[in-house]
């Protein structure tokens, strides 16, 4: 396991409303994270997980705190920088996918790229989608898939710009058990072969234990924070 | 920049058509030949401060890299903007970030090849002085037959075992430093555990142990049948050593369009907690390893396994069992 | 193409119908553009040709103009084609069978001039040297002269004078011939004798008035030919037409001493050279105000198209967000949007208008013809200016409509997209809704007002097209009704084509002559008038300030002398004319209680202090109904006035019937009795021996005519037989003008009503549909918690009564601002009351309720089809 730091997140604060009715979704969480980690975020709804997330995801602005990736203070940037940072250094994968409806598999799969104004290099192309099981759906749209087909899909567009770090949430959620393995599966193959920094939030303690680390919020706070691999 | 071949090139063809231009303009007014000279002007101008600008930010990427090279991978040079010279600084960093990270694996590899040696010396020179003490003890000529016969035989079961963690130890190497050729044919997973337990089955008749194994008899993977059966023998050696007398020791295997996947378990002892995330280490030693356990066969199990495209994983619980999950995927990423 | 374009078109493609209806809106409203900018030009070519067949074609004349001035307005850079003409004047015609024309007037044109003024060859050629001459046909139709190609004649050539107590007064072509009780009462002098050779005959030209006493000839002038000090007539044809002509024309007269420099400002006004400047201001204002009504109207439609595209697109706009694309990306994906909308719209909306153009005056020609035969029609005239123009604003109107949603989709962040929230963050006192709602509404009531406050941003964008809708259409309806007004006050006036105006005052006489012509064909409408010039002294405080004024310096401040024009109308005539006005025939027919309707409110024309000219309708008199209005006349110097039996007043009114004519300009008013009444109060006056009777009291005939050119010469003939004297006037050409002007204005007004109508229509269908088939899932909610259809419909119901409530109670104080607004921009060349069409603003909130009630309880239908489970599950994509 290497020791290069990807993430590094500060003393993160995130409050939503005014007054009485202020809600603190995420109460000074600290942590960091090193390349190639696999770490589930567990926690009942309501901890700050998709918070926590949204805002590592650069989709979300803190309070207060700072989130560093690879050497960036991300909340620095300003909202064009971010934009295209987002697009070059993080792989966002939701639960409901979020594909474009009207973009087929390999034009939503490479979409960072595209935005980038960029030409996917067709023979990594051709191994991500060969590893997902794509390669035959390539011309269909999102709508002609299968959820799990969708969010392999969404998993490789998150991965396309080979990011620093790649976030999920619940990426099962929306899954039967075969489906929610499958995709397990391949976030780990992408975590354990390209040595992939994964985040994922979950519900699910299975998927929770196949993680290298294991963080457990509540309240807006990270309550454990356990390696169980190494 | 004027060094450039394109840029000599460029420049003399500009010039070219600027003069063209203003004779040709000239001749049809002359005021028009004095704006069409001053325009192209302007027009070279401003095209070559560009192109300095740019002849320059390539000179500062050459410059970065150049710190690169010599070591230094703390310069952030991304900007997070649109265009190409964005997109090549971002793509730089990665590479950065790739290559830092390597050479931290290298120094770790360094450490990791010195703590080996040290590993390595210790195993040998247990059984060396074992050895040198019963050599000995057999020097003196009075020694009783029986006690002669007892240390001649303790002697060569070291011998075997110094024979056996030195091949180990060579393939291990061998399998690190990849001059190994792994295969590349269909494996049919049955037959793959078949061979695998076939010199198993005596000591688990010994103690009494029972093997169930379960699954589609035509799953496969593309691999290397002699090295993978190696790796599966030496996971099932460990449940049997692991595993009391009478217990039982469970093997299933699938496949799915991801991976094939060969699960092995056990009803044994478990592994305790904080031993788990060590136990593919090399000459790690367990809380129950046995006595004679070197700590080599689970680290070239999953040598082996990863190196065909798949992972081992372990999971465990103490005084209930241990479970190891194989899985070879299908395409390489 | 790039991905975020890529994607634009796909979503475009897959929106067929709405992307085809936001194409279609563009569309018409590009088309509407084009329209108006080609009808303008179209209509300015058209008054074009209309004035050059009339009168020529020229710019700027100068009047007597020497060899050496000629030879500087020849060499002037800004003259393009000179033509020389002059008035050689009068010869008397021999043989000629029309007392009232007993001349040849004889005028000289260049080459030049015979090609730019209409002068119509029936045969024979131009004439190309000064011996030769080509005669107006009517010389030989009319006068009975037998003259023809070849016949040389020899004429005395002198001026006409009018000699009146030893006064020379030099008379023209616009003067007819004058008479007295003793016959003609001018000479004509004899200055020099030529002789002409015949090589043409021409139709009477359109600019020789029928009453002119001297049948045209044309006769050749050279400049080579010109002596040095005789004198001619340049007109100018200019290079530049636009409103540096004049400072240059006269700049040009002044450097050469040239006296007298006149412009045909009719032929200038239709290319919008225009000198007067209040006129020209109202003008442009005009256009202005209908360019910016298209535009608003066009990107109310428009900007809705796309602010619903993007909501509709806002999921994946967060998408693409998420996904790393910037502000930039997501707003240029709209712009795109507009580009593809406007590349598609714009070059098939110019084809639209141009085509609707073309087949409304394929349509509306006939009608013009109808009007008057001899006139040019109205032909498709297109500039590349004016595409440019059309393209321009076109371009600018989908800009700013898409301008907005733009913005919009560019804020539109990940997160929004992810959670989906936006529209639930609500606050309990945000829905909050009054216990009277629903105590007074039901549950229904509540719930639709509830709907409408918690999506306030969807809410307030369809109340603002309602709104607009309804101000586009009330201000639209208003403008139409001031362009036509202002068409209106601008005209003379006239109502008929030929007056007769009798020199006797001799009833029987007079009477014999109207039953005459009467009987002539070609007379669509008659009506017979008998004037009597009376006067009344009106209580000051009766009169308006206008005239007040006038009369600040006279010692009679408590009453002001008005004239009060007694016409009666032949029985026929004022039995239509009282029931346009409103009153009992009968009443007026009662000589022993005379009435009279006044007509109050004229339309007056003056000139302001500032100078300007200004057009206003006013009211001259202040009277009540049932009031008395005293009357007198003065029968000569030494008597004092008579005391005429004073008329009841019974109706006041602006509208006028044939034959009378109002002014403006002082304390002049006319009143309407019948000939019963007349004769009552007339009695006095008949039994005494007046001195000049017709001062006092004159007969009229004033003719409408299928054919006034017909019966003209009828009732020359007529005239000629009689004994009796009277005047001929044949307005017809001026009048007709005029009447074409109006209805060609009402025409294209009411179009264009119709189509903002249609338009505003479109709008609120479209935004309330989308609104509602926005709302499928929550409707869907609440009928599966159970509500009834009914419930459902009553809801839907009480919405659109809240939706229209809300318009109505925004819509009409913005109309009124803006119809105030443009109001107060006519009143610097057109006075008239500010009114509120009452009648367009009942149409306009009955129709915003039915239309809005309609539009929502169709979506709504529409709705209820579908299955509730289905549409639950559906993911808002």
């Amino acid at each position: 396991m290497s020791t290069i730091e990807i993430l590094r997140v500060e003393n993160l604060s995130k409050i939503y409303g005014k007054g009485e009715t202020a809600v603190k979704a995420l109460d000074d969480v600290s942590f960091t994270v090193t390349k190639g980690e696999f770490i589930a975020v567990v926690g009942p709804s309501g901890s700050g997980k998709s918070t926590l997330l949204h805002i590592l995801g650069g989709v979300d602005r803190p309070t207060s705190g700072r989130v560093i990736i690879e050497g960036t203070d991300i909340y620095k940037l300003d909202e064009t920088k971010l934009a295209i940072f987002r697009r070059r250094q993080i792989g966002l994968i939701y639960q409901f996918y979020n594909l474009i409806p009207v973009l087929n598999v390999k034009e939503n799969m490479t979409l960072p790229l595209l935005l980038d104004g960029r030409t996917p290099d067709e023979a990594e192309l051709t191994k991500i989608v060969n590893t997902l099981g794509l390669s035959d759906r390539l011309d269909y749209l999102p709508n002609q898939l299968s959820g799990g087909q969708q969010q392999r899909v969404s998993i490789g567009r998150a991965l396309i710009s080979n990011p620093a770090i790649m976030l999920a949430d619940e990426p099962t959620g929306n899954l039967d058990s075969k489906n929610s393995s499958e995709i397990i599966e391949l976030l780990k193959v992408f975590n354990k072969k390209l040595k992939q920094t994964l985040i994922i939030i979950t519900h699910d303690e299975r998927i929770a234990l196949q993680a290298d680390r294991v963080m457990t919020m509540k309240d807006g706070r990270i309550i454990t924070d356990e390696v169980i691999r190494s | 920049m004027l060094r450039n071949k394109e840029i000599k090139i460029y420049i003399a063809i500009m010039t070219l058509v600027l003069i063209t231009g203003t004779w040709v303009s000239y001749h049809i007014d002359p005021l028009a030949g004095l704006i069409t000279f001053l325009s192209l002007l302007c027009i070279i101008i401003i095209s070559l401060i560009f192109t300095n600008w740019r002849y320059k930010k390539i000179a500062q990427l050459s410059q970065y890299l150049k710190r690169i090279s010599a070591g230094d991978y703390t310069l952030d040079v991304r900007d997070n903007d649109e265009g190409e010279l964005s997109i090549l600084k971002s793509e730089i960093y990665k590479v950065t970030v790739m290559l830092s990270e390597q050479a931290n694996i290298l120094k770790k590899d360094k450490l990791f090849l010195a703590d080996s040696i040290s590993d390595i010396s210790h195993q040998l020179k247990t059984p060396i002085t074992s050895m040198f003490v019963m050599n000995d003890l057999l020097q003196d000529e009075n020694l009783p037959q029986d006690k002669r016969i007892e240390f001649t035989k303790n002697i060569s079961s070291q011998l075997e075992r110094l024979q056996w963690l030195v091949s180990s130890l060579l393939k291990l190497s061998k399998i690190d430093a990849g001059t190994i050729e792994f295969k590349k044919e269909n494996v049919n997973v049955r037959k793959l555990i078949d061979r695998a337990v076939e010199h198993l089955l005596i000591p688990m008749e010994l103690k009494n142990q029972t093997l169930e194994v379960t699954g589609n008899e035509n799953d496969s993977f593309i691999g290397d049948m002699n090295w993978s059966s190696e790796a599966i023998t030496n996971i099932v050696k460990n449940c049997i050593e692991h595993t009391p007398d009478g217990g039982k020791i469970s093997i299933s295997h699938s496949e799915t369009s991801i991976y094939t996947m060969i699960e092995i378990w056990d009803n044994g002892a478990g592994i305790h907690k904080e031993d788990l995330p060590y136990i593919f280490n090399r000459f790690y030693k367990g809380k129950n390893a046995h006595n004679d356990s070197i700590g080599i066969g689970l680290a070239m199990a999953k040598s082996i396994i990863e190196k065909q495209n798949g992972i081992i994983e372990v999971s465990s619980k103490l005084g209930q069992g241990t479970k190891f999950t194989i899985k070879f995927y299908k395409s390489v990423v | 193409m790039n991905i975020v374009n890529r994607l634009t078109l796909r979503q475009l493609m897959l929106n067929k119908k709405r992307t085809i209806v936001t194409i279609l809106g563009s569309i018409v409203s590009v088309a509407m553009i084009t329209a108006v900018c080609t009808l303008v030009t179209s209509f300015m070519d058209m008054m074009q040709r209309l004035v050059i067949s009339d009168s020529g074609e020229w710019h700027v004349l100068y009047k007597n103009v020497d060899k050496r001035q000629l030879d500087a307005i020849n060499k002037d850079e800004e003259s393009k084609i000179v033509i020389l003409s002059r008035d050689r004047g009068y010869s008397p015609l021999e043989g000629s069978q029309n007392p009232n024309k007993p001349y040849i007037f004889i005028k000289e044109y260049n080459k030049n001039g015979f090609a730019k003024f209409p002068v119509k060859l029936v045969e024979g050629r131009i004439p190309e040297s000064p011996d030769e001459i080509i005669i107006s046909q009517s010389i030989i139709s009319n006068a009975k002269v037998d003259l023809k190609i070849g016949d040389s004649i020899t004429l005395d050539i002198g001026q006409r004078y009018h000699i009146e107590d030893g006064e020379k007064l030099r008379l023209s072509q616009t003067d007819s011939l004058s008479r007295n009780e003793n016959g003609i009462a001018e000479i004509l002098t004899k200055e020099f004798t030529k002789t002409y050779t015949i090589v043409g005959i021409i139709e009477q030209p359109s600019w020789e008035p029928t009453w002119s006493p001297g049948y045209t000839a044309l006769s050749y002038v050279d400049e080579s030919l010109l002596g040095e000090d005789e004198t001619v007539n340049a007109s100018v044809i200019v290079k530049n037409l636009n409103q540096k002509l004049f400072k240059h024309a006269e700049n040009l007269a002044q450097e050469n001493g040239i006296n007298e420099v006149s412009y045909n400002h009719e032929l200038l006004r239709y290319y919008g050279v225009i000198k007067d400047d209040s006129l020209k201001n109202t003008l442009f204002i005009f256009s202005g105000i209908l360019m910016v009504i298209i535009v608003v109207g066009s990107i109310s439609l428009i900007y809705n198209a796309f602010a619903i595209s993007v909501a509709d697109r806002s999921r994946y706009l967060g998408m693409l967000s998420s996904v790393g694309a910037t502000k930039k990306q997501k707003r240029n994906s709209v712009f795109f949007e507009g580009t593809v909308i406007g590349s598609v719209s714009i070059p098939i909306g110019i084809l639209a208008g141009l085509l609707g153009i073309g087949v409304t005056l394929f349509l509306v020609n006939p009608l013009i013809k109808n009007i008057l035969p001899v006139t040019a029609n109205m032909r498709l005239v297109v500039h590349p200016a004016t595409i440019l123009v059309t393209v321009l604003i076109s371009v600018a109107t989908i800009f700013i409509s898409s301008y907005i949603p733009a913005r919009r989709a560019s804020n539109m962040s990940a997160i929004d997209a992810i959670r989906q929230t936006k529209d639930v963050k609500l606050t309990k006192r945000q829905v909050k809704t009054s216990r009277i709602t629903r105590f007074i509404f039901g549950i229904e009531g509540d719930l639709a007002l509830k709907n409408l406050k918690r999506n306030k941003g969807r809410y307030k964008a369809t109340l603002f097209s309602l709104i607009i809708s309804i101000v586009l259409f009330l201000v639209v309806s208003q403008f139409t009704q001031y362009l036509k007004k202002t068409a209106e006050l601008t005209s003379d006036g006239i109502n008929y084509d030929v007056a007769i105006y009798f020199e006797e005052w001799n009833k029987e006489k007079n009477n014999i002559i109207i039953d005459k012509i009467k009987t002539l064909d070609n007379i669509t409408k008659s009506a017979k008038i008998d004037i009597l010039y009376a006067s009344s002294n009106i209580d000051a405080d009766k009169a308006p300030d206008f005239i007040k004024e006038q009369y600040t310096d006279s010692d009679a401040n408590e009453s002001i002398p008005y004239q009060i024009y007694v016409n009666a109308l032949d029985d026929a005539s004022l039995k239509s004319y009282a029931n346009e006005v409103g009153v009992d025939f009968e009443k007026l027919k009662d000589a022993n209680n005379p009435s009279a309707i006044v007509i109050d409110t004229v339309n007056r024309r003056y000139y302001t202090s500032e100078g300007n000219l200004k057009y206003e309708e006013s009211k001259m008199i202040n009277l009540d109904i049932g009031e008395k209005l005293p009357l007198s006349i003065y029968v000569s110097e030494e008597e004092p006035e008579w005391e005429l039996e004073s008329l009841k007043v019974i109706a006041l009114t602006n509208k006028v019937p044939v034959g009378i004519f109002t002014f403006g300009g002082g304390s002049i008013i006319n009143v309407i009795v019948s000939e019963d009444v007349f004769d009552k109060i007339t009695e006095d006056i008949k039994n005494k021996d007046i001195k000049n009777p017709v001062s006092l009291m004159q007969s009229s005939l004033f003719l409408i005519s299928s054919n006034p050119l017909k019966l003209q010469e009828d009732i020359e003939a007529i005239q000629n037989e009689s004994d009796n004297m009277f005047h001929l006037y044949n307005l017809y050409f001026q009048r007709q003008r005029e009447a074409q002007l109006i209805t060609l204005i009402s025409v294209f007004t009411y179009g264009f009503i119709a189509l903002i109508t249609a338009i505003c229509i479109a709008n609120i269908i479209n935004t309330i549909s989308t609104s509602i088939a926005l709302r499928k899932r929550e409707f869907a909610m609440l009928r599966s918690v159970g509500m009834t259809p009914q419930g459902f419909n009553k809801m839907i119901n009480f919405e659109s009564l809240f939706y229209g409530i809300k318009a109505i109670l925004f819509g009409l104080p913005i109309s009124f601002a803006i119809m105030y607004l443009m109001h107060s921009t006519l009143d610097v060349s057109f006075s008239f009351g500010f009114a509120l069409p009452w009648l367009e603003i009942g149409i306009a909130v009955v129709s915003v309720f039915v239309i809005v009630g309609i539009a929502m309880l169709y979506s709504g239908a529409k709705i209820k089809k579908e299955n509730i489970i289905d549409v639950l599950k559906q993911e808002i994509i």
